[in-house]
């Protein structure tokens, strides 16, 4: 590792590679033929890499021609993958698996996976197999709703990014099987959860071990604009690691059980996005301490994000993987620039607050401003509070004595944050909506930053974060 | 501009970075028309996902003489004695076509110029008869053929002798033409339902086939089982 900031190939090689896909991709689909939304990422790194280098080391040619290949190999991969539409009958009939079980207005969405692929069902509540049942359904297929651009939920992308084929309407459906493996157990977590929990602890474990978000805490939360603290995520896996990293020893059986653990975990979270990109942020570190090259924060970052687009490439289109992505680049972005101290913390709550502020309020309309704030007091608070929540649970869990007691004083804890967080809301009562100058400062900060990570000098950062950030504004 | 200690190669970076730069943002501006345009992940029409209205031209088995649609169905725009058709495959000009009434996939055919090398010239019953707004795509060789949209029950031939088939056709209850009381003669289909069988083709457009039925609010599968047999979607 180099201590001199000569720029993106020495420090974050991976977000050049990860910036030209993240322009290819929308290029192809808006258009563009598979060659040139190739060429554009292939430009579009290489501007990151020449705009962002300064005195560059030995060799750097090697390593720029390997990012640019990297670059256009997966531009054109991804694109071709994303362009293949499997032929799907207008009627199936089939047996397979419920994958996922979730709310859905009034209804519930479940996603099957049978023979043609994953296919999307909403179903009502009471008629809803429990996720992990084997199935035998035949089913009416439809395609996905799409959205006219910029106004509102697009089912194609939303489903499309969850892995989905199709949208089916079932006209029959057998629940052939009980739920099994992985499943079984997030359903016998669940029904334990609910019945030996009050509401709030119930609320959040819920959220921390099984990713399933309850409607009253959701709501509290967006809020106080501090919903990310109930997707699973990178805060939780970090949490989860500490804690590993503290009752075991040093060495290779420490990385190893440490890795088992996160993945068992994610495994039974769901494999949510901002889990998964945890995951293998969290692996790409361990791995780095294992050959004893550690590697840096931002440019591991960048690389779970490029391995979750291999395994899928429509997660691009995913809120959840948008959403952790920036939030985790502009964390470690902060963090190198402020350090690890009281000032990077706030530095960091800030920046994560306004690279996403954009995108959230295209989303769900507006921003609460009183997030700013209640994160820099939330994220320090819940660190201690989700730890403190798992291990309250557990005498409930084993029936031991003083259960009610334990549970009652945590749940005491968590009305009492409800409470402080609702009185400093109605504080201020403010949201932000998404404006061109909200869009454009914040896409100003996000490049600043992430071309501070990437090591480029000091000097050379405000040409090309104006270039960028106009160019993403050009395009959005 | 960065000041004293710069050497060349750096002033050569920041030149190459903003002419990779400049020639990106060109490169989206040109082939995509306008910045901002269909954004947002939206799919261009071949990469739409698609169940098209196509008729099957794989087996002659299943296209008897008498699916014909009445020529009185013709498309606005179109001649008394004309049918419009889509030809797209491996043909040598697709595109959109006219057609004498009554006309068989061969006439489509000869009008696009004929198949092209690469064309699986046995994947299509060239003898089956046409209909007025078909989509009929050829396939190359080793493509498969396209998933089908169960054939619409058909109607018979203007002028022509209705076989028993047709005649037995003729009595269902067209979902894309029915008016309100003729779609309440539907079991279970009342006066609101049958107002949002309209509205949703109103809104929509007709009725690809009968189990876009699913999708209107109040039908179920129950439902829609007992109507099936009952209704068409020929145009």
């Amino acid at each position: 590792m180099r201590n001199d900031r000569n720029g993106p190939l020495s420090y974050a090689p991976a977000f050049a590679a990860l910036l030209g896909i993240t322009f290819s991709l929308p290029a192809y689909s808006s258009g563009l033929s598979l060659p040139i939304s190739a060429l554009v990422s292939v430009l579009m790194a290489s501007a990151w890499i020449f705009l962002g280098t300064s005195d560059p080391a030995e060799g750097w040619r090697t390593e720029f021609i390997f990012v640019v290949i990297l670059t256009a190999a997966l531009s054109l991969s991804l694109n071709m993958r994303m362009a293949y539409e499997p032929a799907v009958p207008t009627t199936i009939s089939s047996e397979g698996k419920v994958l996922l079980n979730r709310e859905w207005g009034r209804r519930r969405a479940l996603l099957i996976s049978v023979s043609y692929g994953k296919m999307t069902a909403y179903m009502s509540g009471f008629t809803a197999p429990a996720e992990g049942s084997g199935v035998k359904v035949r089913a009416a297929v439809f395609d996905f709703k799409r959205a006219e651009k910029g106004a509102g939920f697009d089912e194609y992308l939303y489903w499309k990014s969850k892995g989905a084929v199709k949208k089916i309407i079932p006209l029959e459906l057998e629940v052939t099987s009980p739920p099994a493996g992985i499943h079984r157990w997030r359903n016998f977590l669940k029904a334990k959860i609910e019945g030996s929990l009050p509401d709030l602890m119930s609320g959040y474990m819920l959220a921390l071990t099984l990713g399933i978000r309850d409607r009253y805490l959701t709501e509290r939360h967006r809020e106080a604009g501090t919903v990310h603290l109930l997707a699973v995520s990178g805060f939780h896996v970090g949490i989860l690691a500490a804690m590993a990293g503290l009752f075991l020893k040093r060495g290779r059986t420490k990385i190893l059980a440490i890795s088992v653990l996160i993945w068992s975990y994610l495994a039974l979270a769901g494999f949510p996005p901002g889990g998964i990109r945890a995951g293998i942020m969290l692996q790409v570190y361990l791995l780095g301490l294992l050959l004893g090259r550690p590697s840096r924060s931002f440019n591991s970052v960048s690389v779970a994000g490029i391995i979750m687009l291999i395994w899928d490439p429509w997660t691009f289109y995913d809120m959840g993987w948008r959403l952790s992505m920036l939030a985790a680049l502009s964390v470690c972005a902060s963090a190198g620039a402020a350090g690890l101290n009281r000032a990077g913390a706030l530095i960091g709550s800030a920046a994560v607050w306004l690279v996403t502020a954009p995108l959230i309020a295209s989303a769900f309309g507006e921003v609460p401003v009183v997030g700013l704030l209640i994160n820099i007091a939330a994220i320090p608070l819940f660190s201690a509070i989700f730890p403190l929540v798992f291990l309250c649970s557990l005498p409930a869990f084993f029936g031991l004595p003083f259960s009610s007691e334990i549970t009652s004083m945590c749940e005491y804890l968590l009305e009492s944050w409800d409470i402080i967080s609702g009185k400093l809301v109605e504080l201020m009562p403010f949201g932000v909506v998404s404006t061109v100058p909200l869009a454009a400062f914040a896409a100003f900060v996000f490049f600043a930053s992430a071309l501070y990570a990437s090591g480029t000098p000091l000097k050379k950062i405000p040409l090309p974060a104006v270039m960028f950030s106009l160019l993403v504004l050009l395009s959005a | 501009m960065y000041g004293e200690g710069w050497n060349r190669r750096n002033y050569i970076f920041v030149v190459l970075g903003i002419i990779c730069f400049l020639a990106a943002a060109g490169l989206l501006h040109t082939f995509k028309g306008r910045f901002g345009q269909d954004t947002a992940g939206k799919m261009t029409v071949n990469m739409m996902p698609v169940m098209e209205d196509t008729i099957d031209v794989s087996s002659s088995e299943q296209q008897p003489s008498s699916q014909a649609v009445n020529g009185d169905a013709a498309a606005p725009g179109t001649e008394k004695g004309e049918w419009v058709v889509y030809i797209t495959g491996a043909v040598k000009n697709p595109g959109v076509y006219r057609v004498p009434e009554g006309a068989r996939i061969y006439q489509a055919l000869e009008a696009a110029g004929g198949f092209t090398a690469e064309a699986d010239r046995e994947a299509v019953n060239l003898a089956a008869m046409l209909q007025d707004g078909a989509h009929i795509r050829f396939p190359a060789v080793g493509e498969k053929a396209p998933q089908q949209a169960p054939a619409a029950p058909a109607q018979p031939s203007s002028g022509g002798a209705a076989t028993p088939e047709a005649n037995a056709s003729s009595e269902l209850i067209n979902i894309n033409t029915a008016d309100k009381e003729g779609l309440e003669k539907l079991p279970g289909v009342g006066p609101k339902t049958a107002q949002l069988i309209i509205d949703y083709r109103e809104k929509n457009g007709a009725y690809k086939r009968t189990e876009d039925l699913l999708l209107i609010k109040g039908i179920g599968p129950a439902r829609y089982d007992a109507v099936k047999n009952l209704i068409t979607v020929a145009q």
